[in-house]
């Protein structure tokens, strides 16, 4: 067994989350020796493909009010609102932070940060950065924290499994890739913030490493898993290869129309289309303005009607920004039009691009409270990872760049308060732990000769079990279905073979590691849909078509059972200013409050 | 059109140490099919222990560089349809040691990256409550190409000077170290100058111009260098006037 | 274990495309313009020795096949140097109107323009004696 690693904090995950947490805790505890662990180098992360920006309260005609009432809504108030308020609070701070770093926020020709709309939302308050804006704070934050020398990266190095002894998180293993070691890495605080897990879907907006493997490795340990049931399908995505159509693309003006070139959106309650010409357009909280759920829902049923176009990779609608011309265009939505032209094969500037719904961010993720805590001592989580929860049944459009600062930024403050208070490791237990981790890869992985499953193939059957039955519509039989289909799957994973028996860079490995913990969250996936018989937000049961406040007004928290599937269990909703209404959009609210009634 | 194409795949396994060899593999040849498409079929069906980095698919997290046919390309945007009807030869990189297969090492381009003070630097730091720095515009223009790279290390293959010289910073850590000295809102120019300045900087480029035409950004490192030397020149005849400043 | 390869180059790498291999000619142009400098400084030294000195280096020496050869594969480089010089101009010269970039052309065209009117000027004041 190699040395062991000891650091204060360790963050697992170079995403945008993780490199916050970063800054945050060598910024707060400059003494604190802080390391960083990822898969890929920080600057791969899948913060890099968001693409239409970050919301923050900072224009004179927009409230921290409306942020809070478009967000709760959005997530059909299945959002803590304790959470929602702090975020809220928050989030300009954050985002100023990030342009001082050096993000290159577009701007207003008097020189102030520039805002655009997005889905559900009541004003435009949304940060951008033409539309790469993940790309450029990605790397903002990553060139940042550079400047930390007190931070120690291991780039490319794969965490395995969690380390937990005497019911606190001490550490970790991981595999450090370019010699396929199995190194244990002690850490008086750890941070997860590893992303989703889009890849258990076929379609998907998300990179190939986003495969919950910080949701698996959390859960394996005991950690429940919060609201998993809720996936965000994005309206616009390129049929065939899923790559994301930014919202930005609507919120600049672009309108939805289906094969008889109808704004179709018109006849699902979102609103009246106003023409593309007329100064009101678009709408805030309106038409192509609406929330994700609802415009995703509504592709489905002009498929049942037949009003969507056909081709070999499926069906689709068009998006068009022709309107919008040549210039404005390659100004407010550049990297649109690039991937049209490479991957669309279609130029926005003359046709219409064709979109359906994808698969794009999972609501649920690793429970944590409001301080991006988790139940478990000395574990926090941030980023699409957890689930605060801040986006309940539904996020609101660009809430997630600005959570992963906020939460970022909380857990890497709240793990340098800890470590520094927790100094003790429990070293030979942890050790033994790791231990058998590296005899567990080496026997089921790469020194066994005898499987027969290969691992495409039990992956592909997981994407197509949870398409077929937990996709944006779901039945009781049709969930069923698919949480049988995960078990048998589970099972024929014992069985999984490798071509490649070496150590150095053995990215088969961790392709075997990476399906082992999508198996895992997809049944703690399938189960919690399962069992909430209600239609809430993304969560739409065609055998309970009703949302159901008195009794699913709760969070959803899958425990891992060793034995069979996950335990389901409710936590309530945080309600404060809020009470549970109904959703509007396209038309004027009321919005009440707790002290109004 | 003919159903495949034959791709020749560089491998090298370091754990045998034996020299590297191209492996052949028949590929279908779909329409929409990219190169990537094409590793990651061999990959999933055929032989599960051909080693190349990607993520995204979609030409922004810079993982998939490869050599396609001899020249630097991001694998995710290169379509197997432009080089039929093939064969297409896959090399790493040029320029990197090869950890393994098509995955290079990134050890010397990640330190030259660290070492440019690619952070800002300001001399008056602003609080959050001051709210942001203002930028006009125009002055976000100054710098917006450069600050566009991927880190996806074409232009390094792409270059001779860094496929020859050991200390050369490189196109794309430079292009980095001028977007922020272009940055209205930095005040790190001095900080940076010496290194930049220096023989492994910007004066070891021999202008071939080749990181700019490989870019997939558009970056055009090449201008940043060319501009930077511009500048490096002017304050170096600067320094002899009586009055010149810096 | 890690075992990576080393990077390997060739000292051929300028065969390998023909980007290279034009920029491998650029920088000989270099060459063949010194020579040309050379060539010309003697011209001048013999001008200032007289007129004889000057009709037997021009007949003797600047006249032979050899030397016309030779000015003839410099002017060639020269002509391929000032093209890619001019078009290198814009790379150095970053332009701004605002926020768009004064376009290469225009750049290049300018440079274009300079060098024709310094060249009639330079004409003008020898030849309009």
């Amino acid at each position: 067994m190699a040395e062991t690693i000891q650091h204060d904090v360790v963050i697992i995950g170079g995403g945008g989350a993780g490199l916050r947490a970063v800054i945050a805790a060598a910024e707060a505890h400059p003494d604190l020796d802080i390391a960083m662990v990822s898969k890929v180098y920080p600057m791969r992360s899948h913060t890099v493909s968001a693409e239409g920006g970050a919301a923050g309260v900072i224009k004179d005609n927009d409230s921290k009010e409306n942020h809070i009432h478009d967000t709760i809504s959005g997530a059909d108030w299945l959002a803590d609102q304790d959470a929602v308020e702090y975020f809220v609070d928050e989030a300009p701070k954050e985002l100023t932070l990030l342009e001082h770093w050096g993000c290159p926020w577009s701007r207003e020709p008097d020189g102030s940060v520039a805002v655009r709309p997005f889905g559900g939302m009541l004003i435009e308050r949304t940060w951008f950065a033409a539309d790469k804006t993940g790309f450029h704070m990605l790397h903002a934050l990553f060139q940042t924290s550079l400047k930390y020398t007190q931070v120690t990266r291991y780039d490319e190095w794969f965490a395995t499994r969690l380390l937990v002894e005497n019911g606190r998180c001490q550490g970790l293993t991981a595999i450090e890739l370019r010699t396929g070691q199995v190194r244990t890495i002690l850490a008086k605080a750890v941070i997860m913030c590893t992303g989703g897990g889009g890849r258990i879907f076929p379609f998907t907006t998300n990179a190939a490493i986003k495969t919950g493997d910080g949701m698996g490795m959390a859960y394996l340990a005991g950690v429940p898993l919060k609201d998993m049931e809720f996936v965000q399908y994005h309206p616009t995505g390129l049929p065939g290869s899923g790559i994301l159509i930014t919202e930005a693309a609507r919120g600049e003006g672009g309108i939805l129309l289906n094969n008889k070139g109808e704004r179709y959106l018109e006849a699902y309650n979102l609103g009246t289309p106003l023409d593309v010409d007329d100064p009101e357009h678009p709408v805030k909280r309106s038409m192509e303005l609406g929330p994700r759920d609802r415009l995703s829902q509504a592709f489905m049923h002009e498929q049942d009607q037949g009003n969507v176009f056909d081709s070999e990779f499926g069906t689709y609608v068009q998006l068009d920004v022709r309107h919008l011309g040549e210039k404005e265009i390659n100004r407010k939505i550049p990297f649109v039009r690039e991937l049209a032209k490479n991957y669309g094969g279609v130029d926005p500037v003359n046709e219409p691009i064709p979109v359906r719904p994808v698969v794009h961010y999972m609501m649920g993720g690793v429970a944590t409270d409001i301080s991006a805590a988790t139940e478990l001592p000395g574990l926090w989580a941030a980023g699409e990872t957890a689930c605060v929860s801040l986006n309940g049944a539904n996020r609101l459009g660009s809430n997630s760049l600005t959570e992963l600062l906020v939460f970022g930024a909380r857990a890497g403050e709240g793990a340098a308060e800890w470590a520094r208070e927790h100094p003790d490791f429990d070293t030979a237990a942890l050790e033994a732990q790791a231990e058998a981790e590296q005899r567990r890869i080496a026997d089921n992985f790469i020194n066994k000769q005898d499987g027969t499953e290969r691992i495409s193939t039990i992956r592909t059957e997981l994407q197509t079990a949870m398409e077929s039955g937990a996709g944006i519509y779901r039945t009781e039989q049709s969930l069923q279905a698919t949480a049988d289909k995960i078990a048998e799957l589970k099972e024929r994973f014992k069985n999984v073979g490798l071509d490649d028996h070496s150590l150095s860079f053995n990215t088969e490995l961790t392709s075997a590691l990476e399906l082992e913990f999508m198996l895992e969250i997809a049944e703690s996936l399938a189960h919690s849909a399962l069992q909430r018989t209600e239609s809430r937000g993304s969560h739409q049961r065609t055998d309970y078509e009703a949302r159901d406040d008195a009794n699913f007004l709760r969070h959803s928290l899958a425990r891992y059972n060793a034995g069979g599937a996950p335990a389901i269990d409710y936590q309530d909703v945080v309600i404060t200013n809020w009470p549970p209404a109904e959703r509007v959009y396209g038309a004027e609210e009321t919005v009440v409050k707790t002290d109004d009634v | 059109m003919a159903d495949t194409i034959t791709i020749e795949v560089f491998r090298y396994r370091p754990e045998d140490g034996a020299e590297p060899v191209y492996d052949t593999f028949d590929v279908p040849l779909r329409q929409e099919w990219r190169v990537l498409d094409a590793l990651n079929h061999v990959k999933d069906e055929v032989d599960g222990s051909l080693t190349f980095r990607w993520s995204c698919r979609m030409g922004v997290c810079g993982s998939c560089g490869m050599m396609v046919n001899g020249v630097p390309k991001l694998t995710c945007s290169a379509f197997l349809r432009d080089f039929a009807p093939g064969p297409i030869r896959i090399d790493p990189l040029d320029g990197f040691p090869v950890e393994r297969d098509l995955v290079t090492v990134l050890d010397d381009f990640m330190g030259k990256l660290s070492a440019v003070t690619p952070w800002m630097v300001h001399k008056d730091e602003r609080s959050v409550e001051q709210g942001e720095y203002r930028q006009s515009p125009a002055e976000l223009a100054q710098f917006k190409q450069y600050s566009m790279c991927i880190n996806c290390t074409l232009c390094y293959a792409a270059c001779p000077v860094y496929t020859h010289e050991d200390d050369f910073l490189g196109p794309a850590v430079l292009a980095l170290a001028q977007r922020y000295n272009l940055d209205s809102r930095d005040d790190g120019n001095e900080q940076r100058y010496p290194l930049i300045w220096s023989d492994s900087g910007i004066w070891d480029c021999t202008f071939v111009g080749e990181c700019s035409v490989v870019c997939p950004k558009h970056v055009d490192p090449s201008a940043a260098i060319q501009q930077a030397k511009v500048q490096s020149a002017q304050s170096f005849f600067a320094s002899f006037l009586p009055f010149g400043k810096r | 274990m890690a075992n990576p390869l080393p990077r390997r180059h060739s000292n051929l790498w300028w065969l390998k495309r023909r980007p290279y291999f034009i920029f491998f000619l650029r920088e000989w142009s270099s060459l063949f313009i010194a020579g040309y400098a050379v060539l010309l400084l003697i011209l001048t030294s013999k001008v200032l020795d007289g007129e004889a000195a000057y009709n037997s280096y021009v007949n003797d020496v600047l006249e032979s096949p050899l030397l016309i050869g030779f000015h003839v594969v410099a002017l060639l480089f020269a002509v391929l140097h000032t093209v890619t010089w001019f078009g290198a101009v814009p790379k150095g010269l970053a332009l701004r109107r605002g926020e768009d970039p004064v376009p290469p052309s225009l750049i290049i065209g300018g440079s274009y323009a300079a060098w024709a009117v310094v060249t009639i000027v330079v004409a003008a004041v020898f030849l309009l004696d």
